[in-house]
């Protein structure tokens, strides 16, 4: 496979082009023979192969749509985009966004990894198990994969680098501890998915804790077993004295997650409230106990986090519209309809989502596919039984992986990037730590008390 | 893989502050500005709702419509700083199994189906502006602003995909290697 090769060779490759043109014929075709819905779907794939912007293909596609059938006037689709993103839960996004950029941009990060690095430093592997706790107390304050590969995991690969661990096993570790960052609250994809299926959000973070610690612990069965087998030594011996100062510098930064799950657990936070929470704290570390944020700082950590918002934020509004236009034509329960036809098994058919999922994943930025896969998949998920909550769990989790595959890996072209190494080298590393992730998918999938046992405790 | 037990990194200096390039207020467009204002706004109107609630014991009833208000503002104005740097999401990898000449053909139609759907519904979101004649529930303004605001921010998408289309082409006509969005992501800098 040549992923990552891009071509600059004046090479005739004519798969690629013919693709797009078929893409675009199937288009006219569909047009012409009034089959407006599948009109909608090849528009879409067309557009997003052809490399515009989901939003763009998501919103143009219905825009299309609704210009051909003519079922409604054209200034509803702005009417809905607009309805689409003014909903409350959304407005932890930024705030989340912001917490998150705020407490790497501060230099919290670092105390997180040596406060890590005293607790679990001296096992076999050791700095392989680091970056795991590391990423999971992270994950407590941070809500996307991306930030995590990106903040955390530059600090992990050098300091896993240095001591001497191969290029492949470090990258291939943080990728894969980062992708709990999303699963274990808060998370940003988790927000989604609840504007997006009007789930509650407070339900599913709950949910998501007990699957996010599962992911770690297989993940470090993993390490372990790799470590024995590659006969790692340990890196440093265990150390109380060492544990405890690390602990202190970390005490203030280490109370963020406990601020966030903590409210969120105890119901005393909503989400969005959570998120601002959050910030507010930041803000206090960084420009009063730690010192770290001048205001160029602040300022240009502030415009990267509009410039995430508003790119989630247009996603979503083109995919309402979009999701607008498939259950007002019916196509969501025709859908199921076919689906439970063709098997009433449920266990084969959440096999089938499943699977359905894991490509989606593999080719799409895990908002996106959220935007998209809702609408689609979750009456069937309600149809064979399962609860929207558990449901979101298993989405986010397929998308995760999704994230550690080529072509669009997100996690690995930011750990390509930052760790220098070749994105074929870091794809290397990452395989052998798919399994573990696999395995906690399928018992996440197949045991629902496993996500549904927490939020029935405290949300009664 | 032997390491002395000392050799953990207090890494506190880690932090580069003094590497980081002094702030030019040409990093970011006009509009970008508006939003950075519109964004803490945001920020410090959901820190009032939140504080109401938890230390007066009951919320500022308009804070949580002005909220979201003030997050459509975010998103439509702030599309404009991604349109410009070109970080909208999308997928490329078909660009990668393209020859030079496919890919530069594909990537203008892209710019003009960007365009027309930014400019489309710029004028859609006018349209909506105009048949929209309530007023927001806790506060005395026309709804319409609201759309207003989001046309406004359309209207500068357009215009900033415009002027990376034209960007792109005359780097194309001065004969710049490769053109296409992975290019155009790159050569961000250039653009502000």
């Amino acid at each position: 496979m040549s992923v990552g090769s891009p071509s600059l060779t004046g090479r005739s490759r004519p798969l690629a082009p013919l693709v797009l043109l078929l893409g675009s014929a199937l288009c006219i075709w569909l047009v012409w023979s009034d089959q407006s819905l599948a009109f909608l779907f090849a528009a879409l794939f067309t557009m997003l192969l052809a490399g515009l912007p989901v939003a763009i293909a998501l919103g143009g596609s219905s825009l299309l749509f609704v210009y051909i059938t003519g079922q409604v006037p054209d200034f509803v689709v702005a009417h809905r985009m607009i309805n689409g993103i003014d909903s409350f839960p959304l407005l932890a996004i930024p705030f989340f966004i912001l917490a998150g950029v705020l407490m790497n941009g501060a230099g919290i990060t670092h105390r997180l990894f040596n406060f890590a690095n005293a607790l679990l430093g001296w096992m076999r592997g050791g700095l392989g198990h680091v970056n795991i706790g590391a990423s999971i107390i992270f994950s407590g304050m941070s809500g996307a994969a991306v930030a995590d590969a990106g903040g955390l995991g530059t600090i992990e690969i050098k300091a896993m680098r240095e001591r001497g661990y191969e290029p492949e096993f470090a990258v291939g570790i943080t990728a894969a501890s980062s992708t709990i960052g999303p699963i274990i609250p808060p998370s940003l994809p988790l927000v989604i998915y609840g504007v997006m299926a009007s789930a509650s959000i407070g339900q599913l973070f709950v949910a998501g804790l007990i699957p996010g610690l599962i992911m770690a612990v297989t993940l470090m069965v993993m390490v372990g077993w790799i470590a024995r087998r590659r006969g790692y030594a340990r890196d440093t011996q265990f150390n109380l004295r060492r544990l405890w100062s690390t602990f202190t510098r970390a005490f203030l930064s280490l109370m963020t997650p406990v601020i966030i799950v903590g409210g969120i657990l105890s119901s005393a936070f909503t989400p969005t409230e959570a998120a601002i929470a959050a910030v507010v704290y930041a803000l206090f570390l960084g420009l009063i106990v730690y010192r770290s944020l001048p205001l160029r700082r602040l300022v240009r950590l502030s415009m990267e986090t509009i410039e995430t918002t508003a790119v989630i934020l247009l996603v979503v509004a083109a995919a309402s519209i979009f999701s607008w236009i498939l259950i007002s034509n019916q196509f969501t329960s025709h859908f199921a309809a076919v689906l439970t036809g063709y098997t009433d098994n449920p266990f084969v058919i959440l096999l089938l989502m499943t699977l359905i999922m894991l490509v989606v994943g593999c080719f799409m930025e895990t908002i996106a596919a959220i935007t998209i896969l809702v609408p689609v998949l979750l009456p069937v998920a309600m149809e064979i039984g399962v609860d929207p909550v558990h449901f979101g769990i298993i989405m986010v989790l397929n998308l995760m992986i999704g994230l550690l595959t080529p072509p669009v890996g997100m996690v690995l072209y930011v750990l390509s990037r930052v760790s220098g190494e070749s994105f074929e080298r870091c794809l290397r590393g990452t395989v052998p730590f798919l399994v573990p992730l696999v395995i906690s998918l399928l018992l996440v999938t197949f045991v629902p008390a496993l996500s549904m046992w927490l939020p029935s405790l405290i949300y009664r | 893989m032997t390491v002395p037990a000392s050799s953990h990194t207090e890494s506190e200096g880690l932090l580069e502050l003094d590497s980081e390039p002094p702030f030019r207020f040409s990093e970011y467009g006009v509009e970008d500005y508006v939003v950075l204002l519109v964004f803490w706004l945001l920020a410090v109107n959901v820190f009032a709702q939140f504080f109401s609630r938890f230390v007066l014991g009951d919320s500022i009833g308009w804070t949580e419509e002005m909220a979201r208000y003030l997050l459509i503002g975010v998103g439509f104005l702030g599309g404009a700083m991604a349109v410009r740097r070109n970080s909208h999401i999308a997928m490329e990898f078909l660009y990668r199994y393209m020859s030079l000449r496919s890919e530069r053909v594909t990537v203008a139609v892209v710019d003009l189906a960007r365009i027309w759907f930014f400019a489309t519904l710029a004028w859609l979101c006018f349209a909506l502006a105009q048949r929209t004649h309530s007023y927001m529930t806790s506060v005395d303004v026309p709804k319409s602003v609201i759309y207003y605001v989001a046309a406004a921010g359309l209207v500068l998408m357009t215009l900033r995909a415009l002027q990376r289309a034209l960007f792109d082409w005359r780097q194309r006509a001065n004969g710049g290697v490769s053109t296409g969005w992975i290019q155009a992501a790159e050569d961000k800098e250039t653009l502000r």
